[in-house]
């Protein structure tokens, strides 16, 4: 799952350690959520949502993207 | 990164404090029992009773990880702990399936005791260390 995570971080000028504090998670994870290692759970993407104001979906993008289940 | 006490959070710091007590409380009823049945020496049921001892310190430690699971808020931290668990348990099945396997067509030789603990705790402390690695983060910014 490809994400926006970075761009959204970068545009608030936020390092990871100040998201990672935000979420309440650890530095590794929001890197790993960055680099598409790992897909954040539902409660934790509707978390990074809110912080950002934003829809999940605006955040977080299906690889496959044809709107095929 | 350096590795510091005060970083990490309230889940990691009780799995360390709960995990250290629970191993030394192995050491300690595992000395006794070994203790105990080298001296006395006794046999039927009360070396099984005296057998089982141990054994509950190792279930200590197995809910002293399934309560990490559960307090931890970092989900994936949590998985990697959950994969960790996995490797160990995949060792110790593949020893306890190799030598059984063995034991089935006459095999008279003598396995380690207790090398299921020891592989467990290797597999899952090799697989910590290869998925950190593999996950280690940049220079933040």
């Amino acid at each position: 799952m490809r994400n926006q995570l970075r761009m959204l971080r970068g545009e608030r000028g936020w390092s990871q350690a100040d998201l990672a504090e935000k979420l309440e998670v650890s530095r590794q994870s929001v890197n790993a959520i960055e680099t598409g290692k790992y897909d954040p759970s539902l409660p934790l993407a509707f978390k990074i949502a809110r912080l950002f104001g934003a829809r999940i979906e605006e955040i977080f993008e299906d690889e496959r993207g044809d709107g095929t289940v | 990164m350096a590795w510091s006490w005060k970083k990490l959070n309230a889940a990691k710091k009780a799995l360390i404090r709960r995990g250290a007590v629970v191993l030394v409380a192995y050491e300690a009823v595992w000395s006794g029992a070994f203790y105990w049945v080298y001296k006395a020496k006794p046999d039927g049921r009360m070396l099984l009773l005296i057998a089982i001892l141990p054994t509950l310190t190792v279930l200590a430690f197995i809910g002293v990880i399934a309560r990490y699971l559960v307090e931890e808020v970092d989900e994936y931290h949590r998985q990697l702990v959950v994969r960790c668990m996995l490797w160990g348990a995949a060792a110790v099945m593949t020893s306890v399936c190799f030598h059984g396997f063995l034991q089935l067509f006459g095999w008279k030789g003598n396995w380690p005791s207790a090398v299921e603990l020891v592989m467990f705790f290797v597999a899952a402390g090799v697989a910590k260390v290869t998925y950190y690695r593999a996950n280690r983060v940049p220079v933040d910014a």
